[in-house]
């Protein structure tokens, strides 16, 4: 099959064109249209891009071999994003590069940052969020996915979707709070 | 004096996730609330700033090993003549070498910057015979395996009838033509027995026959293997998996006419490359 054909068609019948027939194509279409999203995901979670890398080659590996396990019940993105969200918890365990889970969050020092880089400060105060706040958040914000849609992603009640996202977007405003304060001060001003 | 509202219910209301009379509720206190709506604005900020983030993507570099890692770096109905392809066909006068029954081995290539440096620093293991068959691609095994006698004999050879009786017989055949090193089950007692003393210690080894059970049990369309022998992937002992199958499963006459090889890990059989295709 030709790629510019395969474009127009939808994920599910890519994957059903790719278990029925070893429509490699097929797969390679749902590979370009979904990489860069699991990447971006990946990169949020793990914050550098030889994990985003490592997570992202994982998850679609995983498609290859276990398209023939996909439900149709549930959306291709939905399962895409489950396998996205496990294969980084699974680095994430492995590496062990996150700081354990704090009641609050460490603002990097305003002192060594000179004049506070905003972004520099969310970057950081995202990644210090426990994981789960952390794909919530991101999943939620970055993404725009809804509260179902986060809640079968992870395998969790909706109602732990909006704890986790409220428990989240709360520490960082907490964060930001902080930094705003410091820089005011930093500059002289009224905090 | 109202109630402050928490942080969830505040939360959810950014994201209209909130029944019709609690937004109401909420709006009307934010309106009368200073610190709740301070604490609006802050989750608000937080959204935003979250929300601005730069979407990173892939470069360029990391597409091509996303593709290679998953279906091998061939582009998508690209032509059989590639400058590598005749690199191929020179090693693959080796090839002629399998059908007379020396053991051959098959590298396959991996995919990203980082395993090809893992792939420099390992060399292949030094094994019995023949010269090694370096495979760069999925297209490479495609080519390659296309081309021998005993996959293009099997493929014409079985229906999906045939499956049901022929299968244990056939995994059985394989799996003694593969040879005495690939049919023993070795434990890490037997081989840390069988090594030198001060050597390091080898993992146990599933037989060949235990990992071709297992791709047939768990891959659900009829299908027969067709070769089984050992092989290296990207530094890796490996069994090369070569089976004949079809999607098709309710005509008994429907012939077994696609190609599906795996490479497994020879410690647990766990599919380390898969392809497939249709000669």
């Amino acid at each position: 099959m030709r790629i510019p054909d395969l474009e127009g068609r939808g994920d599910e019948e890519l994957v059903r064109s790719f278990v029925g027939e070893g429509d490699r194509d097929a797969l390679e279409v749902l590979l370009r249209r979904h990489q860069g999203r699991v990447y971006g995901l990946a990169y949020r979670m793990l914050g550098n891009r030889a994990d985003a890398l490592d997570a992202t080659q994982e998850v679609f590996v995983s498609v290859f071999r276990r398209a023939t396990s996909f439900k149709h019940e549930a959306a291709f993105t939905t399962w895409l994003f489950r396998l996205a969200v496990n294969a980084c918890n699974d680095l994430l365990r492995k590496r062990a590069r996150t700081p354990e889970p704090a009641e609050s969050i460490e603002v990097p020092s305003p002192d060594a940052l000179g004049r506070a880089d905003e972004r520099m400060v969310i970057d950081e105060a995202l990644r210090r969020l426990p994981e789960e706040q952390r794909a919530a958040v991101i999943m939620r914000d970055l993404y725009g996915l809804a509260y179902e849609q986060i809640a079968e992603i992870a395998g969790v009640p909706a109602g732990t979707v909006k704890s986790r996202i409220a428990r989240g977007r709360a520490a960082l405003a907490e964060v930001m709070r902080e930094q705003g304060r410091e820089a005011g001060r930093l500059r002289g001003q009224e905090p | 004096m109202s109630p402050h509202e928490d942080v969830e219910i505040l939360s959810a209301y950014l994201d209209g996730e909130v029944s019709e009379p609690e937004r109401a509720r909420v709006e009307a206190h934010l309106g009368a609330c200073r610190e709740c709506a301070g604490r609006r604005s802050a989750l608000e900020g937080a959204v935003q700033a979250v929300a601005s983030l730069p979407e990173v993507a892939p470069t360029p570099d990391e597409a091509r090993a996303i593709r290679l890692a998953v279906l091998g770096g061939a582009p998508a109905g690209a032509p059989a003549r590639r400058p590598w392809g005749a690199r191929l066909w020179a090693a693959a006068g080796a090839v002629g070498l399998l059908g007379a029954g020396i053991v051959g081995y098959a590298v396959l290539r991996s995919s990203g910057a980082r395993q090809e440096a893992g792939l420099a620093a390992r060399p292949p293991a030094a094994l019995d015979s023949a010269a090694a068959t370096e495979f760069a691609s999925d297209d490479d095994v495609r080519t390659l395996l296309s081309s021998r006698p005993d996959v293009i004999d099997g493929v014409r050879r079985y229906r999906v009838a045939d499956v049901g009786a022929g299968q244990a017989e056939a995994v059985a055949s394989l799996a003694t033509a593969a040879g005495p090193a690939s049919g023993v089950e070795k434990d890490a007692a037997q081989t840390s027995r069988a090594a030198a003393p001060g050597a390091a210690t080898t993992p146990p080894e599933r037989p060949i026959g235990a990992c071709l059970r297992q791709v047939l049990r768990e891959w659900p369309y009829p299908t027969m293997p067709i070769a089984a022998e050992p092989a290296v992937y990207v530094g890796q002992e490996a069994w090369l998996l070569v089976f004949a199958w079809t999607p098709s499963t309710s005509d008994g006459n429907a012939p077994l006419d696609r190609v599906m090889v795996r490479l497994v890990s020879r410690t647990d059989c766990s599919t380390l490359n898969h392809s497939d295709f249709k000669p």
